[in-house]
């Protein structure tokens, strides 16, 4: 079986196959839904117009037997940000592209009649079908509907209201192990752009597909091994270790304890109501109301650090992260988790990115649309975008959007997108993640694997608070990840562990019958960065835009009283 | 003048009754390696420390000021320790 290459074009009723190009023969995920933006696109093209694309691509070792490899890229030039975007998902979605062969799929054209599409996928090939039976329902609706209709064992993704609108704030959807759209891709806006190209779901069949072709077995096993044994050992990510006992949200007593857990649109650090809506607390309710947890959002994960939330009423509506529960809780003053997993649920419905609807919300709040703390009123908000109000359709455009509708300067974005859930005045290293980071305020940009470990820039100090070089570093090995397949939090184990950062490499030559080492991973990070950073400067946007929001330059936040204040030469010093 | 120690995960167990704090005397304790010892942790069980919401190392001086010291055990790593200025 040859790796293929799918082209999409509803406007011209059009899917067309060919062999992925050799120059893209060793990338994957992030390396290849980028270097396909950045090859294609102009970068001056507008990313609701005709010229973007859009790339779905799954890691070089997704739909393998990797342990915890089950990502899924996508990319495009992102309507938030104005820059190439990368928006990663577990699901096993995925691993079922990549089984049947295709490496990446590409979108493209847009639209002139809003007369929506499904793309199937399965052996056979690809075809297009009208999926105007499922355009008046949400998602949950539509990912049952069909699922009764082409079975119970596709996979699906699908892009709701905020993206027909056009929205910013509109992520893609994909089906979580109970066949649920709460796995998301959901940051920079990327559902609108597959909206446009005329496209509202895609059905994907792993049935009798043929697998993902491995050059050399051996070297893979031995490679998979090495992780399995440091992903089993390590106190993190363990069997019963805190992210596989209490999820994500354990982070959320841990941030909170650091200072840097935002609070009312990132006016406080800390609280004693967060441990109201902490993992430890979520963990209880799940298992009082009979739910799933440990759960994996794909096949093969051996971390399991997500969940299916079950609401009041016992129904399981699936996972309900960290970033979710802080976004839609902490920073909006809501500390009840059955109004944040209802606001995750109507987020999941809508198509709707959790991160940048909770940040919007706290941003509305702030300029006084809505009091903080005003479950109520944030709920409504959903319904103003069900029903494509005027408010609803800022509520879709993302928080920067909603900041300039009402006269607010505290919008705490970077290149337009919202920040995650870290407060950069009290954590400064991820500031500078956040800053210079080509995708915008992104948590997940740098967070990877230790320098010392990658042998490059040097043992860091943890008293330096130059953190510059050490941000780089990061966000090169972290690009190295997203294009593997792999889950960021391996990076736990591969951290302490250096045999199992070995495993990895030695997986991917074992898939690629490559000769890559250790050694290699900063230089392949590095070029996916340059093509990324290359590509904003040439849409326009400037290094001047690497900084965090001037009011975090200025206001303290308490109880740490921290301002951001890493010095403008230090980020510069990030990417020369 | 006393101050809260707040546990998570595993070290909850090492106080009774399932609480999830206690109020301690600062006066009797010089550091954070003291507060350990008094609640009968070893320093390896514990990976984030922090005083007053500062990430802290074992050794820290508790002053008069401090108010709240907050234990992670080593199944909470999860912090990506580079990014933070530890205190001594």
């Amino acid at each position: 079986m040859t790796d293929k290459l799918l082209r999409v074009s509803v406007e011209k009723d059009s899917v067309s196959e060919r062999d992925l190009p050799e120059s893209y023969r060793d990338l994957g995920g992030r390396g290849l839904t980028s270097m396909i933006v950045t090859d294609e696109v102009p970068p001056k093209a507008h990313s609701l117009g005709p010229n973007n694309k859009l790339v779905l691509a799954p890691g070089i070792l997704t739909g393998t037997s990797a342990p915890t490899s089950g990502r899924l890229s996508v990319g495009a030039k992102s309507p938030l940000t104005g820059g190439v975007k990368e928006s990663n998902v577990g699901t096993s979605f995925g691993q079922t592209l990549h089984r049947l062969g295709y490496r990446a799929i590409v979108f493209e054209d847009k639209i002139k009649e809003k007369d929506f599409k499904y793309l199937k996928i399965d052996k056979d090939g690809a075809k297009l079908g009208d999926a105007s039976k499922w355009n008046d329902m949400e998602l949950y609706e539509a990912f049952e509907a069909i699922h009764n209709e082409f079975g119970e064992d596709v996979d699906v993704c699908g892009v709701g209201v905020a993206a027909e609108l056009g929205g910013g704030n509109s992520g893609l959807a994909f089906d979580d192990l109970e066949n649920k759209p709460s796995r998301y891709a959901g940051r920079g806006g990327l559902g609108s752009v597959l909206a446009t190209r005329g496209i509202k779901f895609i059905i994907v069949d792993s049935q009798d597909a043929p697998g993902v072709e491995i050059e050399d077995e051996d070297e893979f096993q031995r490679g998979k091994e090495k992780l399995a044994n440091a992903l089993g050992e390590h106190d993190v990510t363990k069997p019963g270790g805190s992210l596989n006992a209490y999820g994500t949200d354990v982070l959320i007593n841990i941030i909170n304890e650091a200072g840097g857990l935002p609070h009312y649109n990132f006016s406080k650090g800390a609280s004693e109501m967060a441990k109201k809506v902490s993992g430890e607390r979520k963990a209880e309710i799940i298992e009082e109301r009979g739910g799933d947890r440990p759960h994996p959002c794909s096949p093969g994960c051996v971390i399991q650090c997500s969940e299916n939330w079950v609401q009041e009423d016992g129904e399981k509506v699936g996972a309900l992260e960290y970033e979710s529960v802080w976004a839609l809780g902490p920073n909006c003053g809501i500390f009840d988790l059955d109004t944040i997993g209802e606001l995750n649920k109507r987020c999941n419905d809508l198509g709707l990115d959790t991160i940048e609807t909770g940040d919007t919300i706290a941003v509305l709040m702030d300029a006084g649309l809505l009091e903080f703390s005003d479950k109520q009123g944030a709920l409504e908000l959903m319904d103003e975008v069900e029903q494509k109000t005027a408010l609803g359709r800022i509520v879709a455009n993302g928080t920067q959007y909603a900041a300039n509708a009402f006269g607010l300067n505290r919008a705490p974005t970077v290149k337009g997108q919202g920040m995650p859930a870290y407060d950069p005045r009290a954590i400064k290293g991820i500031g500078v993640t956040y800053a210079t980071s080509p995708m915008g305020a992104d948590h997940t940009a740098g967070y990877a694997i230790a320098p010392e470990i990658l042998k490059v820039g040097g043992k860091p100090d943890p008293q330096d608070t130059k953190k510059g070089e050490l941000s780089r570093n990061l966000q090169s090995s972290t690009a190295v990840i997203d294009s593997t397949g792999h889950c960021l939090f391996i990076a736990f184990a591969v951290l302490d562990i250096p045999e199992g950062l070995e495993g990895v490499v030695e997986e991917v030559n074992g898939v690629l019958g490559a000769d890559l080492s250790v050694g290699d991973i900063d230089e392949i990070g590095s070029t996916i960065l340059e093509a990324e950073r290359e590509f904003n400067q040439k849409a326009g946007i400037s290094k001047q835009e690497d900084r965090v929001p001037e009011f975090m330059e200025e206001e303290k936040v308490p109880p740490t009283n921290e301002v951001f204040d890493v010095p403008t030469e230090e980020l510069e010093k990030v990417f020369k | 003048m006393s101050f809260k120690v707040v546990l998570f995960g595993d070290l909850r167990k090492r106080l009774s009754n399932k609480k999830e704090n206690i109020e301690l005397n600062q006066e009797e304790f010089h550091s954070v390696k003291d507060v350990l010892d008094y609640l009968d942790i070893e320093v390896d069980e514990v990976s984030h420390i922090f005083l007053d919401h500062s990430y802290s190392d074992v050794g820290r001086k508790i002053e008069s000021e401090n108010e709240r010291l907050a234990l992670f055990p080593k199944d909470m790593a999860l912090l990506y320790k580079w990014y933070f200025k530890k205190k001594e």
